[in-house]
């Protein structure tokens, strides 16, 4: 899957940024392989399936940095610190544990996510006090430029 | 009974059967699926890799009713798919509670189908994951098809792999050798990485394996960790092994009988009624660190290449699982040699009721 290069990514995410201020959305959570890859630059490695093998990301509103959580360095840019690189989580309590562990990732946040399970759900109404979830397709739509 | 050529007319009716069993056992009355994979398990709709990625778009789902049942839903080319979803749910399900399991979808679907009148929304993963995990006796022949198909491709290369030749030239040759041998899809951008000339590590201290091709040339002393998978029927296959480039050396190949040794004895542990656990205890106790900490030891295979039970991830409670006769099970432990390259193979078994059956051909050498 091609990725964006640093560039063209750097222009997305200030997109990005801008729709959830607007939009009051402290954390976006994408886990498609072709959002992860406009955003966060991290391609997957498999051609189809197996989830664990596709990398996700995180951006955050207050500092507008991106965080990837993957199993495998070579798939992420090098401009993306190791501070902001998080291994692969199998469980949705460990996932949003990790997130949790991120600066600027807080209770009563306005959470933006493009799919989840039910036991992701959970997960984050539980660690993420008075959590709102919003849909990120709709956020990532609205973006202009 | 495997040998056989799988009968796809029966492979899709013990699919129903086992859905609607799992579904009986775990109190749903009506499923909605969004994963591809899981929509194909239900319906038969065959999943393109185009449908892939787009798996958490929840605009082209299966409904399976508690009769066995099942219908595609598209709601693609609807403005507003969540709404148009949320109208179908009703019209099937809303007459009287209900319990509905979904598996992945959207904020707005949730919403929506939390608002249907005596709906419950509860998780669909259990009801999937015990219907998937064990695989019919046609499942099983496509499976098997799978690997034959990859393990003939593989071994057309193995000569090829020498020094001078670029990881580009043996995807080439893979990816024409599997269309000619009858495969439906490539699944896995295949891996020819060298493990002597990787430098990154994870945090365990491993090398950060698999990395995706980039074209590198091989280079004489190199051992590469192949790792491969194709599609056929509707299943995956998995090759995982180790080939060095030109000759072989003493080392590498005391680091394959410490890879033999290790996964004969986690095979060992194998059969109907055994643990999780007691695979990833045998692989402990026979070395260190014996297999990749940032992924598993040994992981199931079906529609996906990995899939449920996994073993040895850094959850344990995935240990917990109970084998059963016809799970199949790939089994990858890891021998690590910092320096040399170290050895990699992945064996595929099924779970029978004394042990377990070879579903792909067994590693003999140092070679591969």
């Amino acid at each position: 899957m091609p990725t964006a290069d640093t560039a063209e990514r750097a222009a997305h995410l200030a997109g990005l940024l801008a729709a959830m201020r607007r939009g009051d959305v402290g954390l976006v959570l994408l886990s498609r392989p072709e959002l992860t890859a406009r955003f966060a630059g991290a391609r997957r490695l498999w051609t189809a399936g197996a989830q664990p093998f596709s990398p996700s990301c995180a951006v955050v509103a207050v500092t507008g940095e991106v965080h990837v959580i993957g199993f495998n360095d070579a798939c992420v840019p090098q401009d993306i610190p190791a501070t902001h690189r998080h291994s692969t989580c199998w469980t949705a309590p460990t996932l949003v544990d990790a997130l949790c562990t991120i600066p600027g990732v807080r209770a009563g946040i306005v959470v933006a996510i493009d799919g989840l399970t039910l036991t992701l759900h959970r997960a984050l109404r539980e660690r993420l006090d008075g959590v709102q979830l919003v849909d990120a397709l709709q956020l990532i739509d609205a973006m202009t430029g | 009974m495997i040998d056989t050529a799988p009968d796809m007319a029966r492979m899709r009716r013990q699919r129903s059967e086992r859905l609607r069993t799992m579904m009986a056992a775990h109190d749903v009355e009506v499923l909605l699926l969004a994963a591809g994979r899981n929509v194909e398990y239900a319906t038969g709709f065959p999943v393109t890799l185009e449908d892939a990625p787009a798996s958490r778009r929840s605009d082209r789902l299966a409904m399976v009713a508690g009769d066995g049942v099942a219908w595609l839903v598209d709601a693609s080319i609807d403005d507003d798919p969540a709404a148009a979803l949320g109208a179908v749910v009703e019209a099937v399900a809303g007459r009287g509670r209900c319990r509905l399991g979904v598996d992945e979808l959207t904020v707005p679907l949730l919403e929506t189908l939390r608002s249907v009148r005596a709906v419950e929304v509860v998780d669909a993963t259990p009801v999937m994951r015990d219907a998937r995990i064990v695989k019919t006796v046609d499942e099983t022949s496509c499976i098997r098809a799978a690997q034959r198909i990859n393990e003939a491709a593989v071994d057309t290369l193995r000569g090829d792999a020498v020094p001078g030749v670029s990881e580009t030239v043996l995807t080439e040759r893979f990816l024409r050798r599997i269309v000619q041998l009858g495969a439906a899809a490539n699944l896995v951008d295949p891996v020819w990485q060298s493990m002597t000339a990787t430098a990154e590590r994870t945090r365990f201290g491993q090398p950060a394996y698999p990395a995706p091709p980039r074209g590198r040339v091989l280079a004489d002393g190199d051992i590469i960790w192949v790792d491969t998978g194709v599609a056929y029927g509707g299943y995956s296959s998995d090759l995982g092994v180790t080939w060095p480039v030109g000759a072989s050396t003493a080392a590498h190949r005391d680091d394959f009988r410490r890879w033999r040794e290790v996964t004969d004895t986690v095979l060992g542990a194998v059969c109907a009624g055994a643990r999780g656990s007691d695979l990833v205890n045998a692989a402990r106790a026979a070395t260190d660190a014996p297999w990749l900490r940032h992924l598993y030891l040994a992981h199931g295979l079906g529609m996906n290449s990995s899939e449920p039970p996994l073993l040895g991830t850094t959850d344990p409670t995935s240990d917990e699982v109970t084998l059963e006769s016809g799970m199949v099970l790939v089994v990858e432990p890891v021998i690590w040699a910092e320096g040399g390259g170290g050895y990699r193979g992945e064996e595929m078994v099924r779970v029978t009721d004394d042990g377990y059956e070879m579903l792909s051909r067994r590693i003999d050498g140092a070679d591969g």
